[in-house]
């Protein structure tokens, strides 16, 4: 059997206000990336949204910015083309990564306990879960490629480094059981979860 | 003057380069590589083990355009990536 994108293949469980805190994480995650959009960027005149992109430049905005940082790597060694690369591509990326968490934020705000994920949203919440996981890895060992965490900032912040630790645990979780659904052609049940509002 | 001939461009000028870092797990980079590329899943894990051993593997080649595109695919997916011309 063939699965659709409407079929279920992972459940986060948003038991005991798991659903609010991830929902919040991704909420703190969009407000940085909304910070590197132009004014009048929710504009819904297309021809207004390409002026205010040309005359704004966002680069320096994220790289003061250590958590949006870490998301957006030099793309080549030349400063200069590096710069230029920036310039050209940080609105586009920040308005793809907003899309891409919404759809996140869409499930959780739809379910209540476990919340199911479909073969069609599972890129977005694995994107998203990879976003937030570098984000306050970030915090932990700043934004160096290869910097690992600092002793003395997990042991001042220990929530910080099990906070990094869930995220990779939900990540595997998801792509190990998309995989095992992809493989098996089966899929959850979807009676077994509760919509809200019913 | 005597005519030179033209030195051909190579085929494939510029290349896009994924470097290992210590966040993203080994089971999601060879995703990114199936999901985005459509690798088959050997291709896909040894191109994740060249990251994870030699710290980087070039992961696709073509022209700059084509490369841009895959380096803002692989940082849409919080892989640190790159590309330079071969």
């Amino acid at each position: 059997m063939t699965l659709d994108d409407v079929d279920f293949i992972w459940a986060f469980d948003g038991r005991d206000g798991r659903d609010g805190g991830l929902e919040a994480m991704i909420e703190f995650y969009l407000t940085h990336l909304l910070e590197l959009l132009p004014e009048g960027h929710d504009s819904d005149d297309p021809v207004e949204q390409i002026i205010c992109d040309l005359s704004d430049d966002p680069t320096n905005r994220m790289l003061a910015n250590p958590r949006l940082t870490r998301l957006f790597p030099p793309a080549l060694t030349d400063d200069k083309s590096a710069d230029e690369f920036w310039r050209d591509s940080i609105h586009s990326q920040a308005r793809a990564r907003i899309e891409t968490a919404r759809v996140v934020v869409s499930d959780l705000e739809g379910w209540r306990g476990f919340v199911p994920v479909s073969l069609g949203s599972a890129d977005a919440w694995a994107r998203t879960l990879g976003a937030l996981r570098l984000f306050w890895y970030a915090e932990l060992a700043g934004t160096d490629r290869t910097a690992e965490p600092v002793p003395e900032i997990i042991e001042e912040n220990p929530g910080l480094a099990d906070l990094v630790d869930w995220l990779g645990y939900l990540l595997e979780d998801l792509l190990e059981s998309r995989s095992v659904c992809l493989a098996t052609g089966q899929c959850l049940d979807p009676e077994q979860f509760t919509a809200k509002g019913r | 003057m005597e005519a030179t001939a033209a030195k051909p461009l190579p085929l494939n000028p510029w290349v896009t380069i994924v470097w290992d870092d210590p966040v993203n797990l080994m089971s999601y980079v060879t995703y990114v590589f199936q999901e985005y590329f459509h690798y088959p899943r050997a291709k896909a894990e040894d191109l994740m083990l060249r990251v994870h051993n030699d710290g980087r593997a070039v992961v696709s080649a073509g022209n700059r355009e084509e490369m841009e595109r895959d380096v803002l695919a692989m940082q849409s997916y919080n892989l640190w990536s790159t590309m330079e011309q071969s």
